[in-house]
């Protein structure tokens, strides 16, 4: 299960140089809680609604002045569309972040993988593991004891 | 599975005249990405998250120090009983399309319940259903392999028993062959004595 099959596709970006204001009307307008910012096709980061509000108004950053580069992080989190979306889990929990744009081979952004992409995902999974279950019990018995001699033994 | 095991008692809190500085600095400071808003009476009216500093705040360049929580917060608030099951609650997250319910205890606040926080619990839940298959397949495997122990215990036993009595048989073969081999040596000695007899005088 590579990222690159299951990340949103349609994502909605910023230049690096654009401004917090701009990035914020962005996010009213559009509905969006996040945009990655991008230099030329190559993601730089992801700026959230809640970057810019702590950054302008607890901060004190000018929003007019202010490029989003100059909100984001450093080093940019990036995850190729090759990588199963296991390690994508794996390293939102490792960064503890919860979006990560997903690059091609030249590093050209192609889509961001979110966790509730990833719960959504795992919800799926887990219905179709209920169900799997409810079709197993007799009917009836769903929630019942196993008969004697069935369940797992426990020690 | 009730409302009240899952929610959080601790809520951070702005009056209605907090200004969109005030809460951002409440948001930064306690790591939190809404605030409620109280009346005078510490009743809960509205709330304000991160993101409406965003889209109705900067987005619409007010000025920080002069807009209003009143001005900024969500209305009417989400609510729930902390006695509610927590079906019900996730029920009205879908509906409203929000992902934090206020609760209440008596009309007073309570506490915050968010979508994160049931992520979270219903992880660690998953977390515990998984160590028990786990726990479930390793002793059925140890079952197993107690089982195929016991099975090659027995076809073992049931070999040396076949061998020994095999040997047995042997023995009891050999025996009898010896016994009747001198049987007949001793019948052949007394027969051939008894046919040369006494000897008469030469």
């Amino acid at each position: 299960m590579p990222v690159g099959d299951y990340c949103q596709r349609d994502v909605r970006t910023i230049d690096a140089t654009d401004t917090l204001r701009s990035a914020a009307k962005r996010m009213a307008e559009e509905g969006v809680g996040s945009l990655v910012v991008l230099q030329g096709r190559q993601p730089r980061g992801i700026l959230t609604d809640r970057d810019v509000a702590l950054r302008v108004l607890r901060e004190g950053l000018d929003p007019d002045a202010t490029p989003v580069l100059d909100a984001i992080g450093g080093d940019p989190i990036v995850i190729h569309e090759t990588t199963p979306l296991r390690a994508a889990a794996a390293l939102m929990r490792r960064c503890a972040i919860r979006r990560v744009p997903v690059v091609d081979a030249r590093e050209s952004l192609v889509g961001v993988i979110t966790s509730d992409d990833l719960l959504r995902l795992i919800a799926a999974e887990l219905s179709g593991i209920a169900g799997a279950v409810a079709a197993q019990a007799p009917a009836g018995t769903a929630g019942a004891a196993p008969e004697p001699g069935t369940g797992p033994e426990v020690e | 599975m009730r409302t009240r095991d899952y929610y959080q008692t601790e809520v951070v809190t702005a009056p209605l005249d907090a200004t969109a500085t005030d809460l951002a600095e409440r948001m930064g400071d306690y790591a939190v990405g809404s605030v409620v808003i109280v009346d005078a009476q510490r009743r809960p009216v509205g709330i304000v998250t991160d993101r409406d500093l965003t889209c109705r705040a900067i987005a619409r360049e007010a000025v920080p120090g002069q807009v209003r929580a009143a001005d900024l917060m969500s209305q009417p608030l989400v609510t729930a009983n902390a006695d509610e099951p927590v079906e019900r609650i996730v029920e009205r997250m879908r509906t409203a399309a929000v992902r934090r319910v206020v609760v209440l205890r008596d009309g007073r606040l309570a506490g915050l319940v968010s979508l994160d926080d049931l992520v979270v619990e219903l992880g660690r839940e998953l977390d515990d259903l998984g160590e028990a298959a786990r726990r479930a397949v390793q002793t059925s495997r140890r079952r197993g392999e107690r089982e195929r122990r016991r099975a090659e215990f027995e076809e073992t036993i049931a070999e040396l028993r076949a061998s020994v009595e095999r040997v047995g048989r042997d023995v009891v073969d050999f025996v009898t062959r010896e016994y009747e081999a001198l049987r007949d040596r001793v019948k052949r000695t007394s027969g051939s004595s008894g046919e040369q007899g006494p000897k008469s005088g030469s």
